[in-house]
């Protein structure tokens, strides 16, 4: 999918274009568009705060194909009787598995020690901007290239151990895991793989 | 009228008494605010819907939450095509990653008391941090009181909360970089207070028979088995040690070594391994969304640097890293 057709899509979710012949051969011909186009119907929804459920097929429509589609990485397949066994893997077992599978885009530059000038971070106190304004987040560095996936998956590793011990999860409880469940694989990084 | 330079010399002492104690009414304020957001994080019962903007992503997802005498469940639930789940109660984190057909679980953080205090004194952070309160706007229907979180160097990233005025939940909060941008944000759609969460709520729904389950292994912490004493020479100013623990990687077997400092707000990870492998491993910055990263050899050793904070501070931490028997 090109950026003029996510672009296009966009819009029409937001009512600013029309859902022609064209549209709809994309949305039902390719997947990264029928994907594309759930996730901004639910976050549409969400955003007017309207109750979103997934049903319980769906998730196990999408959990068989991940089963179909993807190969086992991390471990051998385990057959289980009755109960589940736990395996043991050590205190990183989370990380690692999600460093197989939620491969965050990481980006690198070199580093050139210098001597920074002391600026402090300033933003507006404007008491009444509403709550609910836009959206918009920042790249923290867009120039970076990326780093290596082995090198991605090492640093996966370490952020949720950071996270289950940072002040800030102390504070504000899950919300540090928001990175983690919310990371959405792209088809860019996949094919890196 | 003309006023008395008596009279003008009263209503100049009554300004100077208001602001005086608006200024302390203030920290006294955000005190109560932080207090009640810390407060609520860990005690309210809710289930709500939230997006979360990073990036060029964004994604929908639901948090339910439960704390009663036996303490706090958690679920969190994505909405998008992933399906991924992270569940947590007393002892142990799951993550259920339908992607990857596996279920995995951490132990939690060791047990403090409950719920836990708010970690710093507002008159510390008020060293490092200048806070605001910035009225008052509704998020998700509820009616919430606004600060303003900014950094007084270049060394922290800067916050904007929305907490509910009723209950103290955060119910919407921005995490601001260097140039006031802002680098990450999540806000609350939707949420339902509860008297109280049906179980059925924090279970998962999708793990089957294919899943493959790991399991932490608690003999794999190994304290004390590092022979080297690590020092981090130089942090940003009001940042102490929180905890030092060690982990044995269940790749190599080997020990890795995870020092976490914080000031209060903000929170910096050192790790420290062996270096084993080639190529795996981070020399330079680093950014994963608001989390920086930097790395770099010492010796035989690796060393990686985590934080929410700027690159600026990461790559000052990783220098300074040495071994204690050296200096």
């Amino acid at each position: 999918m090109d950026k003029h057709q996510s672009e296009k899509l966009s819009a029409v979710s937001d009512g600013e274009a029309v859902y022609d012949d064209v549209m709809s051969r994309l949305v039902t011909s390719n997947k990264d568009f029928q994907k594309q186009w759930e996730r901004i119907h639910i976050i549409r929804d969400v955003m007017r705060g309207q109750q979103v459920s997934i049903k319980a097929q769906d998730l196990s429509l999408r959990v068989s194909q991940a089963l179909e589609s993807e190969p086992t990485i991390l471990a051998p397949k385990k057959r289980f009787n009755s109960q589940h066994l736990m395996k043991q893997a050590g205190g990183f077992a989370i990380a690692a598995t999600m460093a197989v599978t939620a491969v965050l885009t990481v980006q690198q530059r070199n580093v050139t020690p210098q001597n920074e000038p002391l600026t402090v971070a300033s933003f507006p106190l404007t008491p009444n901007q509403p709550a609910a304004d836009n959206f918009q987040t920042v790249a923290s560095q867009s120039e970076l290239p990326r780093v290596s996936s082995a090198v991605e998956r090492k640093l996966s590793r370490y952020i949720v151990n950071h996270n289950e011990y940072s002040a800030t999860s102390n504070m504000q409880g899950m919300l540090p895991y928001v990175r983690i469940v919310g990371y959405v694989p792209t088809q860019q990084v996949a094919n890196e793989k | 009228m003309k006023s008395s330079p008596g009279r003008l010399f009263t209503a100049n002492l009554v300004l100077l008494m208001l602001l005086s104690a608006s200024a302390w009414g203030g920290e006294e304020d955000v005190r109560h605010w932080l207090e009640k957001m810390q407060h609520a994080a860990h005690t309210v019962n809710y289930d709500g819907t939230f997006v979360y903007s990073r990036e060029d992503q964004l994604t929908a997802m639901r948090l339910i939450h439960r704390a009663d005498k036996t303490g706090e469940q958690e679920r969190l639930i994505s909405l998008d095509n992933t399906g991924r789940e992270v569940i947590r109660d007393n002892k142990k984190v799951t993550c259920i990653l339908p992607d990857s057909k596996a279920v995995v679980v951490e132990r939690d953080r060791p047990a403090g008391p409950f719920p836990p205090p708010f970690p710093s004194s507002i008159k510390e952070l008020q060293k490092h941090y200048e806070f605001a309160l910035a009225g008052q706007g509704k998020v998700a229907g509820q009616m919430a009181q606004k600060i303003y979180i900014q950094p007084r160097d270049q060394y922290r990233y800067g916050h904007r909360l929305w907490i509910d005025v009723n209950t103290g939940l955060l119910l919407q909060k921005h995490l601001m970089n260097e140039s006031g941008k802002p680098l990450e944000k999540f806000m609350f759609t939707r949420i339902e207070y509860l008297k109280t969460v049906p179980d059925a709520l924090l279970k998962s729904q999708t793990i089957g028979k294919e899943y493959t389950w790991y399991e932490a292994d608690d003999k794999a912490l190994v304290p004390g088995e590092f022979k080297r004493k690590w020092v981090v020479a130089w942090l940003p100013s009001g940042f102490k040690q929180d905890m030092e623990t060690a982990h044995k990687l269940p790749s190599t077997g080997k020990p890795l070594e995870h020092l976490v400092f914080s000031d209060g707000l903000s929170s910096i990870s050192v790790f420290i391994e062996p270096h084993a492998e080639k190529g795996n491993h981070l020399i330079g910055a680093t950014t994963m969304g608001a989390v920086s990263a930097n790395g770099r050899h010492v010796d035989n050793y690796n060393i990686t640097v985590v934080g929410e904070v700027p690159q600026i501070t990461v790559r000052k931490v990783c220098d300074s890293v040495e071994m204690e028997n050296k200096k």
